[in-house]
């Protein structure tokens, strides 16, 4: 039998094997070898080529091509198959839970007060930090509560002893604060204070403060509205009404509250806002020229604003939390959801 | 304090509704809630008109009444013997609940149809007064309730709630005063008709101040021939209005004048008053004395008393004694108007425990000179209500004047300070209506008298806040651009806490915040044994020490969580902890810690993967993360011993304490605590890792040359640690080790009991050049050499 004719049988024969070939990985492989692999049929027709009739070369030669060309064709077929075949059968149950990353979280307070700091210090405000055992000088004395006063009342003390206490706000740290910088000084004080109230739902003897500090010439009311104005609608809701009533606080002549518009109700009342559709959210006012000499800058020369504001009532009041104790009894599933 | 609206226009006239009453008062910095009527219920009765009454035929008592309700006319049985004809009456019908809970229904009463209630003011709850029928203004409309008629007759009543810069507001004067400033009403000053008899007061009574500091002025007037008895109805029903009890005549008008003019008054049974003296001095120590509300209390020597030539009659600005106490028999009143320093009334009520509306009064500030007009407002009201005749002259001993200082405003300043022109005409008119004296006036700047009511205006900037005040907040504009500080160097410790945060939350762990307040056992935490600061006043026992570390705080987390059935905890804590020092000025140092918690599993339950119990190497794992995170170079570890723990570690960096870690001993757990699971701790310090914090990311080319991994696997003693074969190992690899991990250990069948089988990945790499399979081989029989030599390792 010439090589011409031997080819015509191999393709007869390849044609065989592939209707009788049992689809599996190493079936399909053991073709793949037997056809195309280095001591393979096909190359074993090419190297043959010289011993061909000269006048069926050219046949032969177009008729191995062909044929080359079909066995590739037929294999790559015979390979996808086998692929389609092995997803096909995978048993896929999608309605299997997923495994998830692992993440913890942030105390709700560290979030709140992250996001106040934030705020502020896009205005351009920088963070002071300072003790939380102070002395009765930074806590009172330097920030205009006299002697024997009943401003003093506003702030049940807690003391470790005669002039030394347990800070009742952060507003020692600004007084710090002046005392280290010169003007003019924009910072806001994150943390925490402590009040000699009975615990209750309400109300704790630990809670947190974020205070700010502005000092430079001519600093003026209407700009301390400004700047609260802009926070509150940045931190409430761009749709929020900020008010300012007057009020008293040893530390700020003139001295405000701040209202801002229940954004619960939108104003409308409702259980949350005592039905006044406002809540109470901070205190501030113009640095007293006490205060600022007290320090050692020139109340002549330089005025300044201040205020301050408590992140746990803001947290309560933006998650609707209706008991204060919540934030520090740290029951892993109260916590687990401010992420 | 409670104000009336009706009271207050007495005074001034308010141009506005309760509500917005209400608004303005509070805009003014008084800020106010309008309260609910205090009787509830009052809105379910209505008005009637009496308009025809007979006797009921079957009982004498009763009568049968006809009572216009402002539709129809309704039969109504009366027991009460003051109704008439024409009378306006309090009327519940049928289904309507009286205060007390009884219900009025549809009956029959000896035979006759009643269809409703004629009602007693106690049955509706307005007073005790079971007097008859209550009968109410002649010209009421029949047909309104109430609580419409209560409303209107006696007027809302607010709560003011004052900042104690203002003692002048806690009047209805001092009110009116600020409500004439903001709109520029007239202030009505009552006029005083005194009718006094040729008796001389001074022929009665002297005064003898021997403290002048805490009595700058004492004054008296005395009333003699007095009928003390019930207050009439418009004085009862003023009082009540404000919420006070009518007690009797005298008492009511001292409350009357107190709420009216914020002047504490006392009042003295003149006959009981021994020498026709009265001597203001400090008390002696341990003193005891029986107040008004009978309580004996023991004196100091900070507190001022009132006495006569033989005992004490009051303690001064706070309470009278029981002994000096006006009652039914009193026939002589000794009236007291003094001004007692703020700081020594607040001193003695604040050591006797014991606030009252007088000591409330001085210790914010009263007014030095109205005192006088305090005293002969009420000597006329006494006259005019309980009779009797007023003494000729009053005492007054002011022998330490209280001076008002004059205060000089610029304009300018205003402005400057809150950022709006003000008009000039305005500022002056509105410091008038607040009853300044102005006593110069420029284009530039008035110069004003602070009127003796207002010890709160002592400065330009304080005058400059009544400016603002009255003007409004609200309406200061608001400018739309601000200067802004730009920071060069932001504040960097912050930013590593919040950096820290932000990890330790990456890490899997919760963040959870503990009092810093705690008991003296969890201050004294075996761990450290670290002095503790302990509070003078403290809440309870269990919260009267600082912290001093942060474990025993996220123990009793632990505890919490496990009651409710959390058991699976990562929890982490950065806050402050204080520790005694005594040469610090607070005599505290404070430091910044931070501190995880790990109990349970540290996975969530799932089906892909079996959960693994947390242990030590996951807190060191976490710490060796942070140390080269941020850079803070080579730690060390240390075993120590310490009885609360049954494995802990000392990890130190650069030569300094960074922190513990390990594991809580079982028995601690157990009978310290009352915990049976394990628990793993780690606490350190922030202050410390923040210096030890390299902020700098320092960028390496990645490696041009490949690397070579090659495995060592050794048997060695169980005794022999990790840490040691790697000194060798590394001391051999030399510096083209490019990296060394231990990933395997095996202990049980196939290797003997005292050894362990270990199996560590080098990897080899050198920066200029490729390494030669044949100049690791070498490095590789060294280090195998030096592993059985020097550790008696086995090679595998
Ligand atoms: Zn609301």
């Amino acid at each position: 039998m010439d090589l011409y004719q031997e080819a015509k049988q191999n393709r007869i024969d390849f044609q065989s094997e592939i209707d009788a070939l049992e689809l599996t990985e190493q079936s399909v492989e053991n073709l793949r070898i037997k056809y195309l692999g280095k001591k393979g049929i096909i190359r074993y027709l090419f190297q043959g080529f010289s011993s061909v009739k000269p006048e069926e070369k050219k046949e032969y030669g177009q008729f191995v091509n062909v044929f080359k060309n079909e066995v590739e064709g037929k294999i790559e077929e015979l390979q996808e198959s086998l692929i389609k075949q092995k997803t096909v059968a995978e048993v896929f149950d999608h309605t299997m839970p997923g495994i998830r990353p692992q993440r913890g979280s942030l105390h709700p307070i560290s979030l709140t007060m992250r996001e106040i700091v934030k705020i502020f210090q896009e205005m351009g405000f920088d963070i002071e930090f300072g003790p939380e055992v102070e002395t009765d000088y930074y806590n009172f004395a330097a920030l205009n509560f006299p002697d024997n006063h009943p401003a003093r009342d506003m702030q049940d003390t807690f003391f470790v002893e005669k002039d030394i206490l347990l800070r009742t706000h952060t507003s020692p740290i600004q007084v710090r604060a002046m005392q280290k910088y010169q003007p003019p000084m924009r910072l806001i004080t994150p943390g925490r204070v402590f009040r000699n109230e009975a615990v209750s739902a309400r109300s704790h003897c630990i809670f947190h403060q974020i205070e700010g500090l502005y000092i430079d010439e001519n600093v003026t009311f209407a700009d301390l509205k400004t700047t609260i104005d802009i926070f509150a609608k940045r931190y409430f809701g761009k749709n929020v009404k900020t008010r300012f009533r007057p009020s008293f606080f040893p530390f700020v002549e003139p001295g405000a509250e701040v209202d801002v518009t229940c954004f619960i109700c939108g104003g409308e009342g409702c259980r949350v806002c005592k039905k006044t559709g406002w809540l109470e959210i901070m205190g501030c006012g113009m640095v007293d020229p006490n205060v600022l000499e007290e320090s050692g800058i020139d109340s002549e020369k330089y005025s300044g604003y201040a205020f301050g504001m408590g992140p746990d009532r803001i947290t309560m009041l933006k998650y609707g939390i209706d008991d204060i104790r919540l934030f520090f009894d740290s029951d892993i599933k109260f916590l687990k959801q401010f992420k | 304090m409670i104000i009336n609206r009706n009271w207050l226009e007495k005074y001034i006239d308010i141009p506005f509704s309760d509500t917005d009453l209400e608004e303005h008062l509070t805009y003014l910095g008084l800020e106010t809630v309008m309260l609910k009527n205090p009787v509830a219920g009052l809105d379910k009765l209505i008005v009637g008109e009496i308009k025809q009454v007979e006797k009921h035929p079957e009982a004498d008592k009763l009568t049968i009444c006809q009572v216009f309700d402002g539709t129809e006319i309704k039969q109504i049985i009366c027991g009460a013997d003051n109704v008439a004809v024409g009378q306006k009456v309090p009327v519940a019908l049928p289904g309507c609940e009286l205060p007390g809970g009884f219900k009025i229904k549809r009956s029959k009463i000896r035979g006759v149809e009643s269809l409703g209630m004629i009602c007693a003011e106690d049955e509706i709850g307005l007073s005790d007064n079971h007097e008859g029928i209550m009968v109410l203004q002649e010209n009421t409309q029949p047909g309104i309730t109430m609580e419409n008629y209560i409303n209107s007759t006696i007027g809302a009543s607010f709560e003011v709630d004052l900042t104690p810069n203002r003692p002048d507001c806690n009047s209805h004067i001092g009110i009116a005063r600020d409500v004439s400033a903001l709109t520029d009403g007239e202030l009505r000053i009552p006029e005083i008709l005194l009718k006094e008899s040729e008796e001389r007061t001074e022929d009665h009574i002297s005064v003898d101040i021997l403290d002048e500091i805490g009595c700058p002025r004492y004054a008296a007037r005395l009333v003699k021939g007095v009928k003390v008895g019930p207050s009439p109805k418009w004085l009862a029903d003023t009082i009540s209005s404000v919420g006070l009890r009518p007690i009797n005549n005298i008492v009511d008008l001292s409350n009357f004048v107190l709420m009216e003019t914020g002047q504490p008054l006392h009042t003295f049974d003149y006959n009981k008053v021994a020498g026709k003296k009265i001597i203001v001095r400090k008390a002696k120590a341990n003193e005891k004395v029986t107040t008004l509300d009978s309580e004996v209390r023991t004196l100091t020597e900070d507190i001022l008393l009132i006495c006569d030539a033989e005992k004490p009659v009051a303690i001064a600005g706070i309470m009278g004694l029981e002994n000096s106490e006006i009652s039914k028999e009193t026939s002589d009143v000794l009236i007291e108007g003094a001004y007692f320093d703020p700081a020594t009334i607040r001193k003695g009520s604040k050591t006797l425990a014991l606030q009252t509306d007088a000591s409330y009064r001085f210790e914010r500030g009263a007014d030095p000179v109205n005192v006088l007009f305090a005293i002969d407002r009420i000597a006329s009201l006494i006259q005019q209500v309980a009779g009797g005749i007023i003494c000729k002259n009053r005492i007054d001993r002011y022998v330490r004047e209280i001076e008002f200082p004059e205060v000089t405003v610029r304009f300018k300043r205003i402005n400057k300070i809150i950022g709006y022109d003000f008009d000039k005409k305005w500022v002056v008119n509105k410091f008038q209506r607040l009853g300044c004296e102005i006593l110069e006036k420029t284009d530039e700047e008035v110069t004003v008298k602070t009127p003796s009511w207002r010890p709160d205006l002592e400065r330009e900037i304080d005058y400059i806040e009544e400016v603002v005040r009255i003007f409004g907040m609200e309406k200061i504009p608001e400018p739309k651009s601000l200067s802004i500080i730009l920071n060069d160097e932001p504040n960097k410790k912050h930013m590593f806490i919040e950096k820290m945060r932000t990890d330790l939350c990456g890490f899997g762990l919760n963040e959870n915040y503990n009092n810093t307040l705690v008991s003296q056992d969890m201050a004294k935490f075996e761990l450290y044994d670290r002095p503790a600061i302990e509070l003078a006043n403290p809440l309870s026992r269990e919260l009267a020490f600082l912290r001093t570390s942060l474990i025993p705080g996220l123990l009793n987390t632990a505890k919490l969580n496990f009651n409710r059935g959390n058991f699976d905890l990562k929890l982490f804590e950065i806050g402050n902890i204080q520790v005694r020092e005594e040469k610090s000025q607070t005599k505290a140092r404070e430091t910044m810690n931070f501190a995880v918690l790990m109990t349970g599993n540290t996975e969530i339950i799932n089906w892909s993967y079996r959960q693994r119990e947390a242990n030590l190497y996951y807190l060191k794992g976490l710490l060796e993360q942070i140390a080269e995170d941020y850079r803070i170079g080579e730690l060390s570890f240390e075993k120590i011993e310490n009885e609360i723990f049954s494995k802990l570690v000392r990890v130190t960096a650069k030569g300094q304490d960074l922190c513990l870690l390990g594991e809580l001993h079982p028995l601690y757990l157990n009978k310290k605590q009352g915990i049976d699971k394990n628990i793993w701790i780690l606490e350190g310090n922030v202050d410390l890792l923040f210096e030890l914090f390299d902020p700098e990311i320092r960028y390496n080319s990645l490696p041009k040359y490949p690397a070579t991994q090659r495995d060592v696997s050794i048997v060695v003693d169980r005794s022999l640690q990790i840490g040691d074969i790697e000194k060798v190992i590394r001391e051999k690899a030399g510096k083209n080790l490019a990296d060394f991990i231990f990933y395997d250990e095996y202990k049980g069948e196939n290797i003997e009991k005292s050894k362990r089988s270990l199996t560590f990945n080098l990897v080899f790499q050198n920066n200029e050049r490729t390494l030669l399979d044949s100049e690791i081989d070498k490095v590789m029989i060294k280090i195998h050499t030096a592993l059985h030599k020097e550790l008696n390792a086995e090679l595998r």
